[in-house]
């Protein structure tokens, strides 16, 4: 026969090693999941508040380097700024 | 740390003239958006590789949620730089939901007049002012309260004009749009924003 018995299978969770496990997916879960992550997005879309960006992050966004803040901050010590 | 993709949300591409009478109010528009805790995006951080200046001004404001422009410059000689990318904005707009598109003028009810198609949409009105250019920016893409006020804004303006010919004098060059100074007045930008305690480290 082209295909195995279900001995010749055997069983799959049995043969795994102790401690792990099988991930299974469950349609429900992850509808129930899409729908509160959904939710979430929608409200904070409608009042359209978005946290304030550090200064690292701003910094990260435009890719500025250590090296352009020294410049800055050279800048400003010979204009008489204090930072 | 922040997703990439949540740090993306606070883009806000500016379509403004690149002239030497702009040089203020860009400054200006550039001291407001950090204080906010915004990241001015504009062509000229994206170096040319050979693939054109439209190419890169689509894929910017594809990228940025919010878009801000400058439609001010209607003199000679006649600008369509300003118009036709607030065009490309509001059909990507329309197809795609983003950006959202803010437009500024410096005269009242001029805008009726100069572009009739986007009536029903309020311009902010700035006057040609730091402050004008200041509020507009706060009222229009600032949070809906707890905003920095106008005057710890225009601090940090004050000190980031102050540095402009220093920036220049390091580039060698005679205005302030190109890509190093852009990055350099954002870096300063931050960091007297920082320092003001509008945004944190």
């Amino acid at each position: 026969m082209w295909f195995c018995s279900l001995d010749e299978q055997g069983d799959e969770k049995n043969d795994m090693p102790k401690g792990s496990s099988i991930k299974t997916i469950n349609g429900a879960n992850a509808l129930k999941n899409a729908k509160v992550h959904f939710c979430k997005r929608r409200a904070n879309g409608y009042v359209h508040v978005i946290s304030p960006a550090t200064a690292s992050e701003i910094r990260r966004a435009v890719g500025i380097k250590k090296s352009d803040t020294a410049t800055v901050l050279r800048v400003f010590e010979n204009i008489g700024v204090n930072v | 740390m922040r997703s990439r993709r949540e740090a993306n949300r606070r883009g806000v591409f500016l379509n403004v003239p690149f002239d030497r009478a702009y040089e203020r109010l860009f400054v200006a528009l550039i001291s407001a958006l950090v204080s906010i805790g915004r990241v001015p995006h504009c062509v000229l951080e994206i170096p040319e590789q050979g693939t054109g200046r439209l190419a890169r001004i689509y894929r910017l404001i594809r990228d940025c949620p919010v878009s801000l422009h400058d439609l001010s410059r209607v003199g000679r000689p006649v600008r369509f730089n300003m118009p036709f990318e607030l065009g490309l904005a509001v059909a990507l707009n329309r197809m795609e939901r983003r950006p959202k598109f803010i437009i500024l003028e410096s005269e009242q009810y001029r805008l009726q007049r100069t572009l009739s198609d986007v009536n029903g949409f309020d311009p902010g009105i700035h006057k040609s002012s730091v402050r004008g250019i200041i509020t507009c920016s706060l009222a229009h893409i600032g949070k809906p309260h707890g905003n920095p006020d106008t005057q710890s804004v225009l601090r940090v303006h004050r000190k980031l004009w102050r540095a402009v010919p220093a920036f220049k004098r390091i580039n060698g060059r005679a205005d302030i749009y190109s890509r190093p100074i852009f990055a350099l007045l954002i870096n300063a930008a931050t960091i007297l924003a920082k320092k003001e305690g509008l945004i944190v480290a």
